[in-house]
Formats: C-alpha cells, sequence, structure tokens
C-alpha cells in the first residue's frame, strides 16, 4: 500500500490526475461552503438572466437568473452521486458475473457470458436512453440505467482475465488438489486479477459521468431546475450565439473531472501493470 | 482459425444475441408509461377505436405470444409501422441508415488519417515536447464530451463566422438516391452545388465525431509504435546496420499499424456512440435522432427496429475488423 | 598476422535508477582473421554489452565509455561516424540469441533477406549484384545452400512462425554472411534451441569460420559448446577477464578459481553437476580489487584491494589472478 503511494506520488501522470479527481470530489462535498449563491441550485432570479461573466458571477448567469459558477459547483455533487452509485453497482454486479462465468465452463456461464455480450450488442446509450424514457426523467431512473447498462464492461474484463487465470499453473494445481471452486476464486484469481478491475474502474468513472451528461443534454436526467451539467449544456443551445459563455463552466468541469480519471486510470496501469497496456 | 470457421462462429453467436437484445428492448417497451394503443389509434381516438387498435395490433394477447409475433415478422422483413411517422419502420431505417453510414465511416477514416500519423510521430519521437503535447492533446479530447464539442464547433464556425452550415444534411433537395451518401450521389449526378452543399454540411459532425476517435487511435498508435521501436527485431535489424529510414518506415510502422488495427473495432463503436448525440445537435437525419425520437415519442416498434439495425451493424463492423486483422497478420486473429 | 579486433582497456558503466553499473572493466583483447574466440561467464558477466560495443550498438542515452577503444580493422567502433555505420552490418555482422523475437513477424522471411542483401551487400560486388531483384535472390539462394538450408524459394515465401528454430538460427547466421563480413559476433546463438540442433548450429559456425577465414567471437554461458568450437577462450567475471585459455590446453591449463570452479560445475557422467556458491557480483556495487574475491576460496587481503593484472603465463594464456591454482594434474 505504501509502495503503491510512493508510486503515485513519482508518476506525473498519476498524481496529476489524481489530484484532479480528489479536487473534484473536494469541491463537490464543500460545494455549499464555497460557492457564492449556494440557493441558486433552486432560486431564480430574473432581473439578472444571461449577464455575461462578471466579476459578481465569475462565468456569467443562465435563462433563470441562476449564477453559472455556482450551478455548476453545485452540480459536481450530483453527477458524483450519480458516477459513484453507477460504479459501485457496476463493480458489484459485473465482477462476480465475470468470475463466476470465467471460472465455470457450462450452463451457468454461457447464460451469464451471454446476457452480457447481449447488452454489449448495442451502443450503451441507447439502452440507457431507453430505461430512462421508460421510467421517467429523475436521478434514480439515471443511476437505474446506467447501473444496468454498464456493468457488462466489468463483467467482459473479468471473465477474460479469468479465463487466462485458469491455466495458470498456479491455480490449475490448487484445482487439482480438491480446493473448493469458491476458494479458488476467491483467494486465488481475484487478487491477481484486482489490478485490472481497479484500473478498469478508474477509466469507468469518466465514462459514466459522460453518459450521465449525456442523458441530461438528452432532457432524460434529473428534471430542472436542477443544476445538471448535461442538462446546462443543452439549455445554453438556445441563447447561441449571444450567450457564449452559458456552456464553457459545465463543459470544463465535464473535462476536468473525464481528464482526471484517464490520468489517473492510465497512471495506475503503468504502476500496476505495465502488460495491460499492450491492450490499451 | 480460418476465415470461414471464424465467420461462422460469429454468426452462431449473433442470432441468440440479437434475440436477447430484442428480448431485454421488447419487454422495456412494454413498461413505458404510455400506452401503445393510444398511440396507435391517433390523437381524439375514442375508447373504442382505442380498442380496436389493442385488437388489431394483438396488444392484447400476452407477452411471449406478442414477441414470437413480433419475430415471425421480422423474418419476413416486416419491421411493422411506425406510430410516429405512420410510415413501414423498414423504409424508415433504409432512409436514415445512409446518412449514419455516411458519417460514422467519414468520421472513421477521418480520426484515421488524423491519429495514425500523430501517433506514429509522437511514437518515434518518444518523449520530445511534441510527444508531450500530442499527448496532452489527445488525453483532452478524450474527456471533452462530444455533444459540447459540437456545440463550440457550431459557435465558432457557423454562428461567429458564417463559413459552414449550422445543422441538416443539404440546402436543396437531396440527388436522385443511388448510394444514400448525398456527397458520392451529388458528384455521381455531376451536380457540383449539391456537392459542396453536402459537403459543407458533413464538415462539422464529421470533425466532432472524428476528434474523439483520433485521440484513441494516437494513443494506441503511440504505444504499438513505443513497442515497436523497443522490439528485438529492430534491435536485430539497428545492429546488422539497416538504414534507419528501412527500419522505421518499412519495419516499426507495419509493426505499429498491426496492432492499430485491432483497435478499429473500438473506434467505431465509440463512433457510432457519439453519432447517437452528434446527429441530435446537427439535427443530422440519420439512426440516432431516429433512435432518440422514437424513445422520447415511445413509438416502440420504431425503438425495436432500430435497435436491431444498430445490432447488425455493430455486428457487421466486428466482423469487418475481424476481417481486416486476418488478412494483414500472416500469423492469423490473434 | 595483423590483429582484426583490437580492445584496449574498455571501460563501460550503465546509468541506471539505482546509480552507475560498471558493466565492463578495462577489458584488452585483440582477434585475428579467421579465428573462433569464445566468451564465456554468467548472465551478467557484461559479455553480451561486450558483444554490443564491438557492434557500436550500446544504448547511447545510458552507456558511458569511461575509458579505452574498440577498432574493427582500424575503425573506431565506438565513434558515430560514416565509417562506424557503414562497417556495422558490413564488416562485422551478428547472429542473435533468440531468432524467433529477432525476425519481424510480420514480414515473410525472404524479403528479411532481400533487405540485408540490399543495404548491407559489400561495397565492391554488392552494389552491382544487389541492384537486381533477380541477382538478390540467387545470392540469397546460394547462401541457402551454405547453412545447408534447401536453396527454395518455397522457404523463402514462409513467415517466421512456420519454421522450425533451427530454419530460423540457420536463416539469421545466412543473414550475417550474406554482408560477407571479416568477423560475426554471436551472442549465445544456441541459447534458445533444442541440444540436437545446438551441436549442427555450432558445427555450422566453426566450418563456415574456417571456410571463408571469419572471426568470429561466440559469447555462451555454456563452457561445453566453447570448447567444442573455439579456438581460445574469454573467461569473463563481472565485467572484468579472468583468464584466456588456448582451446588445447583449456582443462589442463586453467588456473583462475573460477574457471575452475566452472569446469567442476560441468555435469560429468557418474558426478552431479554443482554450483557455484555465493551470488554473482552486482555491477552496481562491485567488490573492490578482484571482483570475484567475495566468493573466492582463496581471497586474501591483497585480492580485496588490488585488481590482479592479467598476465602472459604461458604461449596463449593470459591469467588475472594473485594466488592461481597449480596446473591441474
Amino acid at each position: 500500500m505504501i509502495n503503491l503511494i510512493t508510486s503515485i506520488v513519482r508518476h506525473r501522470t498519476a498524481l496529476v490526475g489524481l489530484i484532479l479527481l480528489s479536487l473534484v470530489v473536494a469541491v463537490a462535498i464543500a460545494a455549499p461552503l464555497i460557492v457564492p449563491y449556494p440557493e441558486d441550485a433552486q432560486t431564480f432570479h430574473i432581473e439578472r438572466r444571461l449577464l455575461p461573466p462578471s466579476s459578481e458571477a465569475l462565468f456569467g448567469t443562465d435563462r433563470m437568473g441562476g449564477d453559472i459558477f455556482s450551478r455548476v459547483v453545485l452540480g459536481a455533487r450530483m453527477t458524483l452521486l450519480i458516477t459513484a452509485t453507477v460504479v459501485l453497482s457496476g463493480v458489484l454486479i459485473g465482477v462476480p458475473i465475470g468470475l463466476v462465468a470465467g471460472y465455470y465452463n457450462n450452463g451457468i456461464s454461457l447464460v451469464l457470458g451471454g446476457g452480457a455480450e447481449i447488452l454489449l450488442a448495442v451502443p450503451q446509450i441507447i439502452l440507457a436512453i431507453a430505461i430512462t424514457q421508460s421510467l421517467g426523467p429523475s436521478i434514480g431512473s439515471v443511476i437505474l440505467a446506467l447501473s444496468v447498462t454498464y456493468w457488462p464492461f466489468w463483467a467482459r474484463i473479468v471473465f477474460t482475465e479469468t479465463r487466462s487465470m485458469c491455466h495458470e499453473t498456479f491455480v490449475e494445481s490448487a484445482i487439482a488438489l480438491g480446493v473448493s471452486a469458491w476458494r479458488v476464486i476467491f483467494l486465488h484469481i481475484l487478487p491477481n486479477i484486482a489490478s485490472s478491475i481497479v484500473v478498469r474502474t478508474t477509466t469507468a468513472i469518466g465514462t459514466t459521468a459522460f453518459a450521465s451528461a449525456t442523458l441530461g443534454f438528452l432532457g432524460l436526467g434529473p428534471p430542472p431546475p436542477s443544476p445538471e451539467w448535461g442538462r446546462m449544456i443543452a439549455e445554453s443551445r438556445d441563447y447561441l450565439p449571444d450567450a457564449w459563455w452559458y456552456a464553457l463552466a459545465p463543459g470544463l468541469a465535464l473535462l476536468l473531472t473525464v481528464l482526471g480519471c484517464t490520468l489517473f486510470g492510465d497512471g495506475l496501469r503503468d504502476i500496476l501493470d505495465p502488460k495491460t497496456r499492450r491492450r490499451g | 482459425m480460418n476465415v470461414v470457421s471464424m465467420v461462422v462462429n460469429r454468426l452462431v453467436w449473433f442470432v441468440p444475441t440479437v434475440l436477447g437484445l430484442l428480448a431485454v428492448v421488447f419487454v422495456l417497451a412494454r413498461i413505458v408509461p404510455t400506452d401503445p394503443a393510444v398511440l396507435a389509434a391517433g390523437e381524439n381516438a375514442t375508447a373504442e377505436q382505442v380498442q380496436e387498435a389493442r385488437e388489431r395490433l394483438a396488444l392484447d394477447r400476452p407477452l411471449p405470444e406478442q414477441f414470437v409475433e413480433y419475430l415471425r415478422q421480422v423474418v419476413q422483413g416486416d419491421l411493422g409501422t411506425s406510430f410516429y411517422t405512420q410510415q413501414p419502420i423498414v423504409d424508415d431505417l433504409t432512409e436514415r441508415l445512409p446518412a449514419t453510414l455516411e458519417l460514422t465511416i467519414l468520421g472513421v477514416l477521418a480520426a484515421g488519417l488524423i491519429g495514425v500519423p500523430l501517433g506514429v510521430i509522437s511514437g518515434l519521437n518518444r518523449n520530445s515536447w511534441l510527444d508531450h503535447l500530442l499527448r496532452l492533446v489527445s488525453v483532452l479530447f478524450i474527456g471533452v464530451a462530444p455533444f459540447w464539442i459540437a456545440m463550440q464547433l457550431q459557435l465558432l464556425f457557423s454562428m461567429q463566422l458564417g463559413w459552414l452550415p449550422l445543422s441538416g444534411r443539404i440546402d436543396d433537395f437531396a440527388p436522385e438516391a443511388m448510394t444514400g451518401f448525398l456527397t458520392i450521389d451529388a458528384l455521381v449526378a455531376g451536380d457540383l452545388q449539391n456537392f459542396l452543399s453536402a459537403l459543407r454540411h458533413i464538415v462539422l459532425p464529421t470533425l466532432t465525431l472524428a476528434l474523439p476517435g483520433a485521440a484513441v487511435i494516437v494513443r494506441f498508435t503511440r504505444t504499438s509504435v513505443v513497442e515497436a521501436v523497443n522490439s528485438p527485431s529492430v534491435a536485430y535489424q539497428t545492429a546488422m546496420g539497416l538504414p534507419r529510414r528501412v527500419i522505421v518506415w518499412k519495419y516499426i510502422l507495419r509493426l505499429a499499424l498491426n496492432s492499430t488495427v485491432t483497435q478499429l473495432g473500438l473506434v467505431f463503436g465509440i463512433s457510432l456512440t457519439g453519432a447517437v448525440v452528434i446527429e441530435a445537435v446537427f439535427e443530422w437525419p440519420g439512426l440516432g435522432t431516429y433512435a432518440v425520437r422514437s424513445i422520447l415519442h415511445s413509438d416502440y416498434n420504431a425503438v425495436m427496429g432500430v435497435t436491431l439495425c444498430v445490432g447488425v451493424l455493430f455486428a457487421l463492423s466486428n466482423l469487418l475488423v475481424d476481417l481486416l486483422q486476418m488478412a494483414i497478420d500472416p500469423r492469423g486473429a490473434t | 598476422m595483423n590483429p582484426l579486433l583490437e580492445i584496449d582497456d574498455l571501460s563501460l558503466t550503465f546509468r541506471t535508477e539505482k546509480g552507475p553499473a560498471h558493466v565492463l572493466d578495462s577489458i584488452d583483447l585483440t582477434m585475428v582473421p579467421g579465428e573462433v574466440v569464445g566468451l564465456v561467464g554468467e548472465s551478467g558477466s557484461g559479455k553480451t554489452s561486450l558483444a554490443r560495443a564491438i557492434l557500436g550498438v550500446l544504448p547511447g542515452a545510458q552507456a558511458e565509455i569511461a575509458s579505452g577503444r574498440v577498432r574493427l580493422d582500424g575503425i573506431d567502433m565506438l565513434d558515430d561516424g560514416k565509417a562506424t555505420r557503414d562497417a556495422r552490418g558490413r564488416l562485422v555482422t551478428f547472429v542473435p540469441q533468440d531468432p524467433f523475437d529477432s525476425f519481424n513477424p510480420l514480414f515473410g522471411v525472404g524479403t528479411q533477406l532481400a533487405d540485408i542483401v540490399r543495404y548491407r551487400a559489400p561495397p565492391a560486388t554488392g552494389h552491382r549484384l544487389a541492384r537486381s531483384r533477380r541477382a538478390r535472390e540467387a545470392m540469397i539462394l546460394d547462401m541457402l545452400a551454405a547453412v545447408q538450408l534447401p536453396a527454395s524459394r518455397d522457404l523463402l515465401n514462409r513467415y517466421p512462425h512456420q519454421l522450425s528454430g533451427g530454419q530460423r538460427q540457420r536463416l539469421m547466421i545466412a543473414m550475417a554472411l550474406l554482408p560477407q563480413p571479416r568477423m560475426l559476433i554471436a551472442d549465445e546463438p544456441t541459447a534458445a534451441l533444442d541440444v540436437t540442433v545446438q551441436v549442427q548450429i555450432l558445427g555450422l559456425l566453426r566450418r563456415i569460420a574456417a571456410e571463408r577465414t571469419l572471426a568470429v567471437l561466440f559469447t555462451t554461458h555454456d563452457l561445453g559448446a566453447a570448447w567444442e568450437i573455439c579456438d581460445r577462450i574469454i573467461v569473463m567475471y563481472a565485467g572484468q577477464i579472468a583468464e584466456i585459455l588456448p582451446r588445447k590446453a583449456f582443462f589442463a591449463a586453467a588456473r583462475h578459481p573460477y574457471t575452475r570452479m566452472l569446469l567442476a560445475s560441468l555435469p560429468k557422467p557418474g558426478h552431479q553437476a554443482v554450483g557455484i556458491p555465493g551470488e554473482s557480483a552486482s555491477p552496481l556495487a562491485p567488490p573492490p580489487g578482484c571482483r570475484f574475491n567475495p566468493r573466492c576460496p582463496l581471497a586474501s587481503q591483497m585480492c580485496r584491494t588490488v585488481r590482479p593484472l592479467p598476465s602472459r603465463s604461458e604461449e596463449g594464456h593470459l591469467l588475472a589472478c594473485h594466488h592461481p591454482l597449480p596446473t591441474a594434474s
């Protein structure tokens, strides 16, 4: 663990990524304390709508007169909540399914593996759009839609890694010695593929933040006036080209979040397992 | 594995996957809050008309029976009728498929044309300032949301500079359809004005689609070039005094391209996903807009049809990448 | 005979993350045309670095020449000038350790051989010969016969993965001979091969060296293989030359404790193979004096402070040891 921390601090890419990511998380947690207009998530000020950036509103104001900077910072909480829940459930669903499907070679693994393949057969976003539409726009339906559609990413990588692990001598001999399947999976296989899962999860945080913003952009995210980044970007389209500043802050916030995840993921991959670099 | 067994294997997997996918979408379509019979009967329909539509569409039958009936029709080439356009869905799809194909194919091509050379430059000049710059730019483009780039491009090139059109596929009427790719059709018809119009319309959507793809390709290509530079075969050729230009432009490039091709499927997937949203921003009349609109209108027959269509497209692209890989790698697909 | 290769007082350091690694320490070596010399040592003894120094392909960013020079037929191989670049792959060529990895997997072997002819054929005859495709092919087919491969186009059309290990290594030797070099460096050329194939490849190298008056520097950790084909054997330990022995006196005349331990570790009928106790010296912090002293049973205070200078004890025998053992009876 200490080794890992030293490696991250030494690895420039990983460090920059980690700092960005921690910044986003810290800002999200402290949001109501640090923004100039914490009430702007919900209240309107029609008298100061669509104002360009100034010292009072760093990134301008939106169509309801809300301070865009405040709203973006407050929106970080929502993005973070959605992303964290989706990634967590993705790991909790995908990893066990991948392990079981990869370890056994029978009907169960066929059904589980097949289930993952079905969900990977079209772009995830189409299914996610369909599910959110069925459930109606809310944070809950975004979380559910993304959790249901994104777990196969973990299932697939865990499946592939488990399959190749099963051919390793130490796993084969454990099986030959009559060690129970659960022990082999959790004590021999899981620790060896953990680094792949960690790397995959880091990048997935970025992908999920993207997907949730896309749903918001299409009007399927949390309903207004929630300060959701994708929805804010979509709103701005009606006020272009005059309100050029409108989409700037939410776009940059999304960029910083995804950038942090990509860089940290790249760095972790270098540190944890140089071999995986080949697979990109 | 030879080509035939690879294709057969793909096909064997394809059928159950698509069946499962359709079943998932089918169930999803039935939990929508809107009653499809009401939609089918149209606005201002009486209760009897709705009931009549329900029976006509067999919506009163049990779900599994409806699904089997749907599959029977699909096998006969009938995807049903869209509630929204009131057209057969097959017609809707054939009308919109070329628009999406034109966009994604151009997008992937552009991504390759931008990404491969930059990746090679980056990999050959590893750790130079140019390499660092390219890595930074590519990681930025991976992190930026496609719909956000799309809007910034529209803001700059359409609204402020006025160089390129804001949205749509063409100014006037489309040329007579042959391929459905407006640029090619106009060119075949010798209609220069329409060709230029179609070209001007496709620049921004293509660019939006290509930038993240190019960024991914730059990263992959760079990694594979670096790997090739450090490979034992290059060390051997260097020790044997082969000229650097031959080693780089013949041997290293070939090694690097080989690994880049394996990632093309991924880039195509990214592009198709991107197309769903980018089409919405540019009002591009393709499958993406069709899918989003059908979902938003609870037009469930259309949703099923477009899912099937995209699933086939996805499977075909994966097959194509596999075949391409087999064709260029003498060791066979790995 | 005039020497072909002259190495004087060569010391080489690699910059590593853990500090400088002293890979070669004051190496002196000369070779005459047609001579086959075996360079024997454990991994980490510096034999591969020495081979790379002669080829002039040390990793530029890390390698630092602390002292000395390497001259091949009068050309400074540590230089980066045109003469050196021309010599590499023409005057001196190379047979690598792993023939599979050393081929590019995506090109037919014929293409890779043809490129050697095209860019590395000897300047006098070559350019004219190498100009036409057909002439190149004829040269290659002749060479296939010389390395005892079927002289067929079919073989040239194959990819590396379609050939056996022995075939690949014969092709590597053919590639090394095509430029008609005067010296050949073979870096553990049989390490990746089956035992029976090893014997054949060694025999081939020996015969070719004799037929073409080719100087061969052959690195190996296998004393037996070296003894099979070499005129002289150089025993290296941790970047220093311990002993140089002529072939005929190898077993009898060896006097350095390390050589004797190596000999004793050879598997013999009725005896178990014995390892040498202790770990090989790290080039990061080599012991002062004789680098073998921590593992040497005879080490004295002098061995720990003063480096033994190589001295000529009899014709063709060079020894760097303060306390040489008496010749074996």
